[in-house]
């Protein structure tokens, strides 16, 4: 978790969107620079929720191009990489790099049958105790017909595999599991070619806003599912709740009362304020000034 | 009055109105420590997920809250370092093409000739699943978006995904690859001609296994495939839901509910009389400066009401002619079905739910009333029948008599919104009966 | 209200409500304290009976068999034929400072909200109650007003809230001392060690004590003013479990709705007390409200009903129904447009009143719905009845090919039908709260057309306006699977 990735990380652009796919680099952004982005991937050991999500994670524009401009980051066109990186890969390389998963792979049915012995016995003592051995009999083979898919339903699957082991072997003829490395790098060349280097991203023109509650030190997030451009925390996401609703207006905007209206009713009714702000443009070269409102719902 | 309005909110929801603001777990970030806590369930269903957890209201500088959130981002990190693995007993393989599809390589041309004749024999089974690229010119009958195959399909994912070649090769589209090979569930490997040359035989034939990140660079944007379609597509999928490709998908080709079973709603004889009936209203004066309802005697309410009714409205069931386009993003690119529904991929059943996406980065304003319009035309007719809509009105009016699912995409967060073709001119309040004497006034429920 | 003695002031009438349906429940929930009888609820089917400020005479049935039947008919209608039945025609005037039409005279207030609940009072919420308020107020209190005991209470909260930050402050405190206390004994993290679902309990505890506090102050004050009012104890502790425990705020919504409440019950107080003083009182009082009709109502009742006459501000001279409906349009711009400006056919009256006229005609209340960011609610009956069900946005359309033949025009429409995305779920969000339905009622707008014709034919103009009405809610893919 501490290992801090080699600066810049490189952010993957593909077809319009900025991607994180290494999680050194997710953990030491949203550490580091409190850029929290939106993990979208499933999480391979429960994949049948939205609750909890993982790699690859999304980064907003104005995440990526906040990186950028800090240098923290740069951004990589990631198809060309790939088209250019996977048809130059070296022979050599690639027998490593299929060695490397190899042995990860190894050490990973290594474990895995580790956990299951133990699980297994701990299931024996179980059944000692309770003394229940033809329910639990039913129970593992009806485990033994579900295993399948999930790589979750595996671990408790008690398979025969461990059965036929003797306790404490680890069977020398295991195969290695297959694995679907989360990266392209390695195989391919670690660092991007500068023509796979892509300029800043375009931003919307509420970036401004975003910028400058990011320097306050609030974590952004979308908002448009709570009715807003953007949810501020005042600390990581995952420990507290967010403090404001962010709304973007134009300098000039006029703002519909009514939208006003709604915009504190709603921040008020989930204990939240309801900020509009943004940056008046205060001529070529200067700095972006920005102001911002917060709103709340009187009700009297 | 008005503070009725506001105790609403506090008050437990009839039967026949609008349910309470939907909680949803996956709205907020969850601490991944209680996915440590889970450790591996024993059954990865959604109930043993856990309720949300405590959150602090802002940062304080004691090491406490400090430990907790390092905990936390720890948590998340073991979380999302987990390795996609495949077990060799239940590992399935499958080939990235990228190219689309296309024969297997061991086949020579003259003998693809010879099974070019008995595909169009079978192609009547192919014909029966609406198949948009019928013959390509290498003998297979796959969707030409396909980009990876599956030499030796296993597993229940097949069902409902992917289509079988006569080599007996299963094709997947890029949305059903990257949903596999994201939830582990898939080991696609990059194909030799890609990588370069296979120095030995064996093992090494397999080429090299596609990163995650490769599968995002080489299938999003591909053959119409959004980032925004496919966290719609995977969201779903998780859930449980049959996600399939509408024949909105690609922007040429637009979904044409056919709608011959509806009634042709023509201006009929007694139609003709009604529009005859209004305008000899309207000459008649009464309208030109009022009162609506005009001078004379009434002799009910209802009456009045109908005197009224002057404002001209929307009617779903009439047909439109000419029907209107839809126009992208406003349109129906995924066909739903709930788990329970019984789903065939030869034969697909009328969709539970129909979706169009959005990226409300692109698209940043909600549709037009034409574009809605349209839309909500290209949906069949489904009025809002059934013992229950008919005792209650506004489940009636709620329902609507065309529906569809907007699910508006930003950055990487989805929400869904049911737009319902209401059509409240249809329901006349005034000849509704008023509840009866016991029934009557506003009545929360008794407390529990 | 004056001129019904059976009617009580209600500005909570779920109040009363809640309390007599729930007698026979109460019990369970705790056996109440000796309660005095809470006043009758007054009988809105009996005030609320007309559903429009028409009288309407509906003939006597007629019974085929019974040649009675017939005499009766032909009787009513020679009845009416010889003394014709008097039809109401109310007052009121048209107020450009406020852009709005006042009625001041109280039984033409009564009338018109009780029948189809139109106009608001100006001191009111909703209901023109204020001079009902005022004479309880003045008996009751003794000169401590209502706006007192909101004083009171708002300074009472500001101090629990003040408190409640001193006590997160001083928890804070105290664990920083005890961890650098713990760091001098070498000891890294006291509290770490133990498993982390039992650190958010530690949590959960320290707020949970605070909270407790909270409330058994609230429960104080508010035992206090059971005393001598008639709080409804159910409906205490519902308010209460509503509460979201756990989370610290800032922000306190429900404990003021619950304190408004009960302060709303303050109000409601036995007829009895009052009586005493009222002889003196209403020779003092005199009206101060009046009741404020939106110039879509105004318009309604005046084209539609032909129930309204507006006069001008001077209230001497009433408008006409078609100088009435200019003068709207040219209202509805801000600053209003001058007479001589032309009036587009896209001014946000007439879209307004399109929608307004459309749901009036089906029978619907439809009254404004500022309070929730919306352009109306929709009563089925009544506020006084139920809650509305149904929240109105509406929205312009140029779908006719007038509005995309110039690029001028374009424009105009793109920016005229333009709503963000965020906007629509702010609403949507709003509405769920209040448990709403939010309703889309697209009004397409005609092409300009002749103006002086249609100036001039009320009717035909507002012909050309069509409503589409489409229902929005959110949809959560996790409770839609069966």
């Amino acid at each position: 978790m501490d290992t801090d990735p080699a600066l810049p990380i490189p952010i993957s652009y593909i077809s319009g969107s900025y991607y994180l796919f290494s999680i050194d680099a997710v953990t030491y952004l949203r550490r580091e620079h409190h850029i929290c982005g939106v993990l979208i991937g499933t999480l391979p050991q429960i994949p049948q929720q939205n609750v909890f999500l993982a790699m690859p994670l999304q980064l907003m524009p104005e995440e990526a191009r906040l990186l950028v401009d800090k240098g923290v980051a740069c951004i990589v066109d990631e198809v060309k990489a790939h088209k250019d990186g996977m048809t130059s890969i070296m022979e050599e390389d690639r027998k490593r790099y299929l060695q490397d998963l190899e042995a990860e792979g190894l050490q990973a049915m290594r474990l895995q049958n580790r956990r299951k012995e133990q699980l297994r016995e701990e299931a024996l003592k179980n059944l000692d105790a309770k003394k229940a051995a033809k329910a639990s009999k039913k129970a593992a083979q009806k485990q033994d017909n579900a295993a399948g898919d999930d790589f979750a339903l595996e671990l408790f699957a008690g398979g025969e595999q461990a059965q036929d082991a003797g306790p404490q072997r680890p069977t020398p003829s295991e195969t290695a599991m297959a694995v679907t490395p989360s990266t392209s790098y390695p195989p391919m060349p670690s660092r991007p070619t500068s023509d796979q280097i892509l300029p800043s991203p375009e931003v919307p023109s509420s970036y401004p806003l975003f910028a400058h509650l990011h320097t306050k030190g609030y974590f952004l997030s979308p908002g448009l599912r709570f009715g807003c451009q953007y949810l501020a925390y005042p600390g990581d996401p995952l420990r507290f709740h967010s403090h404001f609703l962010v709304v973007s207006a134009e300098w000039d905007e006029e703002i519909n009362l009514m939208d006003i209206i709604a915009g504190g009713r709603l921040g008020t009714g989930v204990k939240k304020g309801f900020l509009v702000g943004g940056a008046e443009q205060t001529g070529p070269g200067s700095e972006d000034s920005v102001r911002m409102f917060s709103v709340e719902w009187a009700g009297m | 009055m008005a503070d009725t309005d506001e105790a609403a909110a506090h008050l437990p929801a009839s039967q026949d109105s609008a349910p309470q603001i939907e909680t949803d777990l996956s709205d907020e970030t969850q601490d991944f420590r209680f996915l440590n806590n889970l450790a591996f369930p024993s059954d990865s269903s959604q109930t043993s997920l856990p309720r949300r957890g405590e959150k602090d209201f802002e940062p304080n500088p004691t090491n406490y809250q400090a430990d907790i959130l390092d905990a936390s981002r720890h948590a998340m990190h073991n979380a999302l370092s987990h390795p996609r693995l495949h077990h060799p007993k239940h590992r399935v393989i499958a080939y990235y093409a990228p190219d689309g599809p296309a024969p297997p390589p061991a086949i020579d041309v003259t003998e693809e000739k010879d099974e070019k004749e008995t595909a169009t024999n079978d192609n009547n089974e192919h014909n029966l699943t609406k198949e948009r690229s019928p013959e390509t010119g290498t003998g297979i009958s796959v969707p030409e978006d396909s980009c990876v195959y599956v030499p030796n399909p296993k597993g229940q994912y097949f069902k409902s995904m992917g289509r079988a070649d006569r080599w007996n090769r299963v094709w997947l589209l890029p949305e059903e690859a990257l949903y596999l090979i994201e939830r582990g569930s898939l080991d696609i490997r990059w194909p030799v001609s890609v990588t370069g040359p296979t120095a030995e035989e064996g093992e090494e034939d397999l080429g090299i296994p596609m990163s995650l990140q490769a599968a995002y660079a080489c299938f999003t944007g591909r053959g119409g495939l959004s980032v925004e379609r496919f966290s719609v597509y995977t969201g779903l999928r998780r859930l449980g839901y049959t996600v399939i490709r509408a024949p909105g998908w690609d922007d040429e080709s637009d979904e044409v509910q056919d709608e011959d079973s509806a009634p042709q709603q023509g201006l009929g004889i007694f139609g003709r009389f009604l529009h005859w009936l209004h305008n000899w209203n309207k000459s008649t004066g009464i309208t030109t400066t009022g009162p609506v309802v005009g001078l004379g005697l009434h002799r009910s309410y209802n009456d009045i009401y109908r005197k009224l009714a002057i404002i001209p409205y929307h009617d779903p069931v009439t047909r439109q002619s000419p029907r209107r386009k839809t126009t992208p993003p406003f349109r129906v690119v995924f066909h739903v079905y709930k788990p329970s529904t019984v789903f065939r991929k030869s034969a697909p059943p009328t969709p539970d739910f129909r979706i169009a996406v959005v990226n409300s980065r692109t698209q940043t304003t909600m549709p037009t009333q034409a574009q809605l319009g349209a839309l909500l035309e290209s949906t069949p007719l489904d009025p809002p029948r059934g013992e229950k809509m008919d005792r209650m009105m506004y489940m009636r009016l709620r329902h609507g008599y065309r529906n569809v699912i907007l699910a508006v995409v930003d950055q990487g967060v989805v929400s869904f919104l049911r737009i319902g073709d209401a059509a409240f001119g249809k329901e006349k309040v005034y000849a509704e009966k008023p509840p009866g004497p016991k029934k009557g006034g506003f009545r929360p429920r008794p407390k529990k | 209200m004056a001129s019904h003695p059976t009617s009580t002031p209600s500005p909570a009438p779920e109040v009363a409500e809640a309390a007599s349906k729930n007698k026979p429940t109460q019990d369970n929930v705790c056996p109440a304290p000796v309660r005095r009888p809470r006043p009758q609820r007054p009988n809105y089917r009996h005030i609320h009976r007309f559903p429009l400020p028409l009288a309407v005479h509906p003939l006597p049935p007629l019974i085929p068999h019974n040649p009675l039947s017939i005499i009766s008919v032909v009787l009513s209608y020679l009845t009416y034929l010889i003394s014709p039945p008097h039809q109401e025609l109310y007052s009121a005037y048209f107020d450009s400072n406020t852009s709005s039409v006042h009625i001041t005279d109280d039984k033409t207030i009564r009338a018109l909200w009780e029948m189809g609940f139109f106009g608001k009072g100006s001191l009111s919420r909703s209901e023109p109650s204020w001079l009902e308020r005022e004479k309880k107020r003045r008996g009751q209190f003794g000169g401590k007003t209502s706006e007192d005991v909101t004083r009171e209470r708002r300074t009472e909260r500001r101090e629990l809230k003040l408190e409640r930050a001193r006590m997160e402050k001083l928890v804070i405190e105290q664990r920083l001392q005890a961890e650098a206390a713990a760091n001098e004994n070498g000891n890294a993290s006291p509290d770490l060690e133990a498993d982390s679902t039992s650190n958010g309990t530690a949590t959960t505890a320290e707020k949970f004590s605070l909270r407790k506090a909270r409330e058994a102050r609230m429960l104080g004050s508010q035992q206090s003013e059971e005393q001598n009012s008639v709080a409804d104890p159910g409906n205490a502790s519902s308010g209460r479990k509503v509460s979201t425990p756990g989370k610290t705020v800032r922000f306190s919504p429900v404990v003021q709705e619950k304190q408004f409440i009960s302060d709303s019950t303050v109000l409601q107080l036995p007829e009895s007390l009052v009586d005493g003083h009222k002889a003196d009182e209403e020779s003092l009082l005199k009206n101060e409200e009046h009741l404020q009709l939106s110039n879509e109502e105004a318009l309604f009742l005046a084209y539609g009903l032909g129930a309204l006459q507006v006069y001008d501000s001077d209230r001497k001279t009433t408008i006409p129904t078609s100088s009435l409906l200019t003068l709207f349009r040219q209202h509805s711009y801000f600053p209003p447009r001058s007479p001589a400006a032309n009036l587009d056919p896209d001014d946000p009256f007439l879209v307004s009143y399109a929608v307004y006229h459309h749901y009036r005609s089906l029978g619907w209340i439809v009254r404004s719905g500022v309070k929730f960011g919306v352009e109306y609610l929709l009563y089925n009956r009544g506020p006084v009845f139920s809650h509305a069900e149904f929240a109105l946005v509406v929205i312009p359309s140029y779908d006719h090919p007038y509005w995309s033949e110039t690029e001028e025009r374009r424009t105009h429409a793109e920016e005229k039908q333009a709503r963000s995305w965020w906007w629509l779920h702010c609403v949507n969000r709003v509405q769920a709260q209040v448990r709403k339905s939010l309703v889309i009622c697209y009004v397409e707008v005609p092409p300009p057309g002749d103006a002086q014709a249609l100036e001039n034919d009320i009717g035909a103009l507002l012909c050309r306006y069509k409503v589409r009405d489409v229902t929005i809610k959110r949809w959560v893919p996790n409770r839609s699977r069966d």
